[in-house]
């Protein structure tokens, strides 16, 4: 039997982690949460199989962007796909997220059809 | 008559609370009469925001059943969502709001950097009078119940800002809802 893509969604909202993970579950893939950066980044180093990344901005202990900027500094992570999830539309932290190294930036509230494409673009089915 | 950034302000948290709402299928009327005194099981959400010369935040008071209304996850056999997951769900919705508002504010040139939101539930809740001249509250009532949203912000005098918004592309803000993939 073919192995659940994972997704690690973080987000210090538990009711954010719980919507994008029923949705993501919904579409075949195996979610896990991480609540801040800290835990985010930790989660990634334990995790090599994770398959992408699905980040907040502005959250507690550390911001999505430095998580994103710290997970790339280290080679092991240079093809995971991170994509923000953020009420945020700044075209300045757009542009710090991409140098940092992500790959893509959903502005919430998201629609779940486009969140899955967006998903299956990056990841595959 | 001249646009002030407490009138932007007025203009934009009633738009922008009515237009979140009915992102979650809330439809939000504005609400003339009375405010609620105080409020039993009430909820409200805090978040702040600061900028080179503006610093305030925002808040959003409601009814656990208004927020309830709102709430995207659906429950294990259809059960209603706890009290600390609509705890979290408020914050979580004064955060869209303000990111809301921070997106229309950016098409005038003004700017900040948001917080994280915090919240709390109780009874009794009672919405503070307005007390400063940036001081904006609208409030809009929900088929559950009403809803008061208020922003406070002090300014500094080398505030300037654009009365009329420029175009969302030519500022290049992502709009909610928008995927954009690099």
């Amino acid at each position: 039997m073919e192995m659940k893509k994972r997704i690690l969604v973080v987000d210090d909202s538990a009711s954010v982690r719980q919507q994008v993970g029923a949705v993501l579950a919904s579409a075949g893939y195996d979610v896990v949460e991480a609540a801040d950066g800290v835990l985010g980044g930790e989660a990634i180093a334990r995790m090599p199989d994770l398959a992408l990344v699905i980040c907040d901005v502005n959250m507690p202990n550390m911001n999505g962007i430095d998580m994103v900027a710290a997970a790339k500094s280290d080679g092991k992570n240079a093809a995971l796909p991170i994509v923000m999830l953020t009420t945020e539309g700044q075209p300045g932290l757009v542009e710090q997220a991409k140098k940092a190294g992500a790959k893509g930036w959903i502005v919430k509230p998201f629609k779940n059809e486009m969140l899955i494409a967006a998903v299956r673009k990056l990841v595959g089915s | 008559m001249k646009t002030t950034l407490a009138s932007l302000f007025e203009h934009y948290l009633q738009r922008c609370s009515a237009e979140l709402f009915a992102e979650y299928g809330v439809e939000l009327t504005p609400h003339d009469g009375e405010s609620p005194g105080s409020v039993s099981d009430g909820v409200a959400g805090v978040i702040g925001f600061a900028g080179e010369n503006i610093k305030g935040s925002l808040l959003l008071g409601t009814t656990s059943a208004v927020v309830r209304s709102t709430y995207p996850v659906s429950t294990a056999n259809g059960a209603e969502p706890g009290s600390s997951a609509l705890v979290d769900w408020t914050s979580e919705l004064s955060n869209q709001l303000l990111g809301r508002l921070k997106n229309r504010l950016l098409l005038h040139d003004v700017s900040f950097i948001m917080s994280t939101p915090v919240s709390l539930a109780g009874d009794h809740l009672r919405h503070p009078k307005l007390a400063s001249a940036n001081q904006r509250s609208v409030s809009l009532r929900a088929p559950t119940g009403i809803v008061v949203v208020s922003i406070e912000a002090e300014v500094d005098a080398g505030l300037e800002f654009r009365a009329e918004p420029m175009q969302q592309c030519d500022v290049g803000v992502a709009g909610e809802g928008d995927v954009l993939l690099f």
